[in-house]
């Protein structure tokens, strides 16, 4: 078996990680990340569907902005398709079927593998935590002012602007104004009200002005093309660099700072399977991993300094369990999703002319989701819009319980509710245009019941595969209920002529908390019960951050994380981002 | 018509069927699932939902297990176990020729919709469920059939790869290099405020 050394070795080139590598990498650290995805967008690997390609990239050169233009059409099937697509959970063999999962209920589950992770198809939404989620509810043991630091860092790195008013924004300012909510222009989150969208999405080009006169093929515009494609991968513009792309996943926007380091490799068709471990009577002590090469099937190993897991709420915890690593009952379990729940308002030409000035709301204009009202200790509201696949899965398709054909919505908020079917579901779709479509993101509470473990009787080339649960508890019932009536209210104020409610299934789609800090990790993210093994992943969060899309909170934590490994077992840190001290090891506590 | 696609084909029809009721919006938007190829697209899915890994179905040869008589099996199941139960709400209904000849395939539209409930919760195979978690697979596979369908509908999988029908009447141009739709801020910057 072959067999390597290096400082840190990191799982998961996704949302996070890639933040922990960047600031280990500015400190003089050799990183190497194993990715279980593909690399798109990169030199190495032509054509990372059919062929193995490269070993690894650390060559901030060999990222390409033309492969990124080949490889992400924006078409949504081509994309998007949860079993065959080029983003989804699987390996990047596209002739070998998504990796499996033990999911025992109605749900949908939305985790991407490939570097960037499940970035690579997010909206680039980037509040920060709400205040009270991190001080007020009881999970958090560090405050929100240590985040705060890392937070500035990010929204000056990728950079976090608000985003620009579009037709469909306007429309649900109105409906916010007309509902009685008030603008908030914070970035710290403690009283109701809307405002735009702090969005990791670059400014679009002040020509790209609707009343103004831009005629062109958006080739020779620089930032956000307002295409909406951010499902689809979002490689707008066309013909830029990787790392000017207007979206930044976390691909675009930390893996090239990452590389530049001169410290971070990446190395992606790598699965992680085993955690090492040696020490002697004490607690074990993570000493590197072993991966498996998802192509040609052989495993090797890397041994570490230091481990950190950043495979996400579900893997993280898998690959604990499948190492026999010690569970103290927390290990997968307080694993929080947001209860989403979609809102839909379809309005007539008219009342759209006479509100935002055009007869369509035009859906797939506009950056996807850039506009929110935020409620506190509730959850949030937000425009997310798609193309219609997504729109009619989510909003259509993805109900839990009764077909809408066998719900009673007298003296409701809606119209309909449920899952849409036959002509009423052609209908609805013939107004796609004219349609403007909510997310409800709940502040669903950490529960041990919720989470990952292991499914014994199914196993891949990995392992037994992760078991996953969520059922909401009857107080996140409730919260998302209040959502949903705030987000129909909103939609009839600005005069929707039909409202419908998904009433949706899980969707899996926001996770955190399945390996929460202050349960299964110390203040500094290491686990309490293996030394030299950190988690950078959503699942270190110690709750669902107040309904707040949760990756800004993930990648500050991130940052905090690789200060206090290289605080921990390697030369400190002489100018920390958060211009503390890293908290000491659990041993010294 | 196979068994399995012709179950699947009795799905499909039921979430997206053919609608001349809506010729007076025009005549795309008649065409159903089954004239795009739908019942393929779903069994094709079906059959890639989880890899041979070994097992019986790796010695014989598959990558993939074949789910999908398993899932044209457990529609028939559930179409029995609705019409014992008393839970249709229409008789039964000689199948399109498109269809199978099961019992599921008998069952009006939204009959057939009911007997994917009977799958998620409220049937046996859920109440089974409780006891045995690996059945709870098949509550997940009975949503994902009707997500599935929606999805491959309205994108272009049902189509040529350039446009489909499910993109035209959703009215739906594909994907576009941008569009010049920007009305300012409602906030030039955030600001640091109080906490
Ligand atoms: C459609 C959509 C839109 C979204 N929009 C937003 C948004 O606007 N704002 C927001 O904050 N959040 C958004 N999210 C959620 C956000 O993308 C995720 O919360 C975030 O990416 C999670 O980061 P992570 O690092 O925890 O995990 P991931 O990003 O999922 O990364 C985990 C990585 O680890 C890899 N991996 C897993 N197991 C192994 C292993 N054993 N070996 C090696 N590698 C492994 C995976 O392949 C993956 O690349 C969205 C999600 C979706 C699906």
């Amino acid at each position: 078996m072959r067999e390597r050394e290096t400082d840190v070795v990191v799982v998961g080139a996704g949302g996070d990680g890639p933040a922990l590598a960047w600031r280990l990498g500015e400190l003089g650290i050799d990183v190497t990340v194993l990715e279980a995805g593909p690399f798109y967008g990169n030199e190495q690997w032509p054509a990372p569907r059919e062929a193995p390609g490269g070993e690894s990239s650390s060559d901030p050169s060999d990222l390409s902005g033309d492969r990124y233009d080949e490889q992400f059409t924006a078409k949504e099937g081509e994309m998007n398709d949860l079993i065959m697509g080029k983003l989804r959970w699987g390996p990047a063999d596209g002739d070998r079927p998504a990796w499996a999962r033990t999911v025992p209920q109605q749900a949908i589950v939305a985790q991407l593998a490939g570097v960037g992770g499940t970035t690579q198809h997010y909206y680039a939404n980037h509040p920060r935590a709400f205040v009270g989620s991190v001080d007020d509810q009881p999970d958090w043991p560090i405050d929100y002012a240590d985040l705060v630091p890392y937070y500035q860092h990010l929204e000056a790195t990728h950079p976090i602007r608000p985003a620009p008013t579009t037709p469909k924004a306007e429309l649900f300012f109105e409906g916010a104004r007309r509902a009685g909510y008030d603008l908030t222009t914070g970035y710290n989150v403690t009283e109701e009200g809307y405002r735009p969208f702090p969005n990791a999405i670059l400014q679009p080009d002040e020509r790209l002005a609707r009343d103004g006169d831009y005629d062109g093929d958006f080739g020779d515009v620089e930032g956000d093309t307002l295409a909406a494609h951010e499902h689809q991968g979002g490689p707008h513009p066309r013909g830029s660099d990787f790392e000017d792309r207007a979206r930044r996943s976390s691909n675009v926007s930390l893996v090239p700072r990452a590389m530049e380091t001169g410290h971070v490799e990446i190395r992606p068709n790598a699965f992680v399977t085993e955690v090492l471990t040696g020490g002697g009577t004490g607690d074990p002590q993570a000493t590197g991993v072993e991966f498996r090469d998802t192509w040609a099937g052989t495993c090797e190993r890397v041994h570490a300094d230091v481990v950190v897991l950043a495979a996400g709420c579900i893997e993280t915890p898998r690959l604990w369990l499948d190492s026999g690593l010690p569970d103290n009952g927390w290990v997968g379990k307080g694993m929080t999703t947001h209860w989403f729940d979609f809102v839909a308002g379809v309005f007539d030409p008219d009342t759209l002319e006479g509100t935002i000035g055009q007869r369509e709301v035009n859906p797939h204009q506009g950056q996807a989701a850039g506009s929110r009202l935020d409620v506190p200790g509730v959850g949030g509201i937000a425009v997310n819009t798609f193309a219609p696949g997504i729109t009619s899965m989510a909003m259509y398709g993805g109900g839990q319980g009764e077909f809408w054909f066998d719900r009673d919505t007298a003296g409701e908020p809606w119209d309909t509710a449920g899952r849409v079917t036959g002509r009423k579901l052609k209908e609805l779709m013939s107004k796609y245009r004219r349609t403007l479509t909510l997310i409800c993101h709940t502040d669903d509470r950490p529960r041990r019941e919720n989470g990952v473990s292991l499914d014994f009787d199914t196993e891949d080339e990995h392992g037994p595969v992760p078991l996953v649960k969520f059922q909401p508890h009857p107080e996140d019932d409730a919260r998302r209920d209040e959502l949903a009536e705030r987000a129909a209210r909103l939609l009839r104020e600005v005069g929707a002529e039909h409202v419908h409610r998904a009433d949706a299934a899980p969707i899996l789609l926001h996770l955190q908390s399945s390996m929460a800090m202050g349960r299964v990790l110390d203040e500094g993210c290491e686990a309490y019960d293996v030394d030299r093994l950190f988690v950078a992943d959503h699942s270190a969060l110690a709750n669902g951050v107040g309904g707040a899309n949760p990756t800004h909170t993930g990648q500050a934590l991130a940052l905090r994380t690789a200060e206090t490994v290289a605080e921990r077992y390697f030369d400190g840190v002489t100018d920390p981002i958060g211009g503390r001290t890293a908290p000491a090891t659990a041993d010294e506590d | 018509m196979s068994y399995v696609r012709g179950t699947l084909a009795a799905l499909v029809d039921a979430i997206v069927p053919e609608t001349p009721e809506l010729a007076a919006l025009g005549e795309e938007h008649v065409p159903g699932g089954l004239d795009a190829g739908l019942d393929e697209l779903l069994h094709e899915r079906v059959n890639q939902l989880q890899e041979a890994d070994g097992g019986v179905w790796g010695a014989l040869g598959y990558d993939t297990v074949p789910l999908g008589p398993l899932v044209a099996a457990l529609l028939d199941v559930a179409a029995l176990e609705l019409t014992l139960r008393g839970k249709r709400e229409s008789g039964f209904q000689s199948p399109e020729s498109a269809f199978s000849v099961g019992p599921y395939s008998w069952l009006a539209p939204r009959d057939r919709l009911r007997a994917v409930r009977m799958l998620e919760s409220e049937g046996i195979v859920p109440r089974l469920a409780e006891d045995n978690e690996n059945l709870g697979i098949v509550q997940y596979i009975a949503g994902a059939t009707v997500v599935l369908v929606q999805f491959c509908y309205y994108t272009e999988l049902t189509g040529d790869g350039e446009g489909s029908q499910g993109w035209t009447q959703a009215g739906y141009p594909g994907p576009a290099e941008g569009y010049a739709v920007s009305m300012g801020y409602e906030v030039d910057e955030f600001e640091e405020d109080d906490y």
